[in-house]
Order: C-alpha cells, then structure tokens, then sequence
C-alpha cells in the first residue's frame, strides 16, 4: 500500500463517528487476530500436510462407523488403528502411551442415540 | 475440610462480558478460524455456528450427525475432527458445526475441552487456573 493512500484512508477514519470508528477499530483487530493465526498455523511441507489431512480423515471416518461398537467409550486410535478403549480421557490417553504412540487421537465415541445438551 | 488442587496455567478472562468468553482457534491444516466462545459446564460438546465450519472448507454434512437439545427445542449438528487451539491448550478432538446457519451460539462443553482438563474459576478476578489432566 503506497503512503499516499494510507493517509487518505486515516483522513477519512477522521470523518467518521465515534461508533463507526469504534467499529473499524475492532474489525482491524479481529483481522489481525485471524492474521497471527494464520502465522501460527502449523506450517508443513505438501507431503505432510496431505499425510496429517489422511489421518484426519481416518478419525473422523472410525469414529463414525463405530458407534454401535464402541459408543459411550472413550478411544484412542492412530489413524484407523484402535489402540485402546477407556471409560474416560485419561484412560484412553493412557492406552495409547502404553502403545507408544505419541500423537494419538483421543476422543469420545457418540452412542448411536446420542443427544447433546446446550445449556440456556 | 480444606481440599487442594494445583494447577499449572493461569488465563485471564474479561469478566465483564456476558459469560466466561475465550478465544478459540480452530484448525484444519493450514486453514484457521478465531471465534469467541463461551465456557458452559452445561454442554455436553463444543458447538460452533456453521459459519465456521464452512470457512475451514469443512463439508458440514458429511460430520456425524446428532441432536442437540436447548432449553426451548433442539437443532442438529454435524462433529468434525479439528485441531483448537484454546486456553493455551492445542486438542485434536471432534466440535460440533450447527446444521442451522441462524444458530449463533459458540459454547465450549464438556467433549472435547471438560473431559480432559480441570479447571479453577474465579469469576469475580476473571481467573481460569487450568491443568490438563495429568500434567503436573
């Protein structure tokens, strides 16, 4: 962005009201905010990135075929392995140190007649 | 009886705003997204407005399907696999993406953030003391 058009743009935030400056205000902070997160991003070469995306995918895809097996429980699983099963997170957690494997996914399987809450 | 616990983290929190707020991030490879959540005991998952999903290119159809009930009704949603980023913690866990792009309730619940760290509140400081569970 060239200066000149920089201080046309900061003129004209001059223009505005309180409100519609207070606005701007935090529309730029909410931009940068997006910005940092990006440039924090985990940054992977293309080979990785597809491998981390197929991972993903596994998950997501076991999770969803095994509700009827496993729902109610907690897992941990790398890839499509099940590494092991427990009635909460840490045990789950702890079935997938005892497999060494470091960066397993561990999460709850829905039951089949799952219903979620949000409060008021 | 006096009972202790420690903790290893310690957020701050503007305890002015409606609801414990916190900023998450979510993640899919490359591609991130930061909302504003509430912390809400009473929810049983992460949910966030469609929206969200749909910037991280998610297919929200293709998640796992359920009904999540509210005091007035219920809405469906779809669980998707993300990386989030909140509360100093990142976590590979399953959120749920509204069906309903009208809903606009970002809560953080009990799966996927509850169920693996404990928490200290001290509402009236605007103080979260956080551990994962486990760490020391």
């Amino acid at each position: 962005m060239s200066v000149e058009l920089l201080e046309t743009i900061k003129q004209q935030i001059g223009v505005l009201n309180k409100q519609q400056q207070a606005e701007l205000s935090q529309f730029l902070q909410e931009q940068m905010k997006q910005d940092a997160a990006r440039a924090t991003a985990p940054c992977l070469p293309p080979g990785d990135l597809e491998a981390v995306e197929i991972r993903r995918r596994q998950h997501a895809e076991w999770m969803k075929s095994h509700r009827e097996e496993y729902g109610g429980m907690y897992v941990a699983l790398d890839g499509d392995r099940l590494l092991g099963t427990g009635k909460n997170y840490p045990e789950a957690a702890a079935a997938a140190r005892q497999a060494a494997v470091s960066n397993a996914y561990v999460d709850f399987v829905l039951p089949p007649d799952y219903e979620g809450y949000m409060g008021g | 009886m006096n009972y202790q616990m420690n903790f290893s983290r310690l957020v701050s929190y503007d305890a002015g705003l409606p609801g414990i707020t916190v900023d998450v991030v979510i993640s899919l490879i490359s591609n991130s997204i930061t909302l504003k959540a509430k912390l809400d005991t009473g929810s049983t998952n992460c949910t966030f407005e469609r929206q969200y999903g749909e910037r991280l290119g998610l297919d929200i159809e293709s998640g796992e399907r359920i009904r999540i009930g509210t005091p007035t009704g219920s809405f469906i949603a779809y669980r998707h696999s993300v990386t989030m980023n909140v509360l100093d913690y990142a976590l590979d866990v399953g959120v749920c993406f509204a069906e309903d792009a009208s809903i606009s309730r970002n809560v953080l619940g009990r799966l996927g953030l509850l169920d693996r760290v404990n928490i200290g509140l001290v509402d009236y400081e605007g103080k979260l003391y956080l551990s994962k569970y486990g760490e020391e």
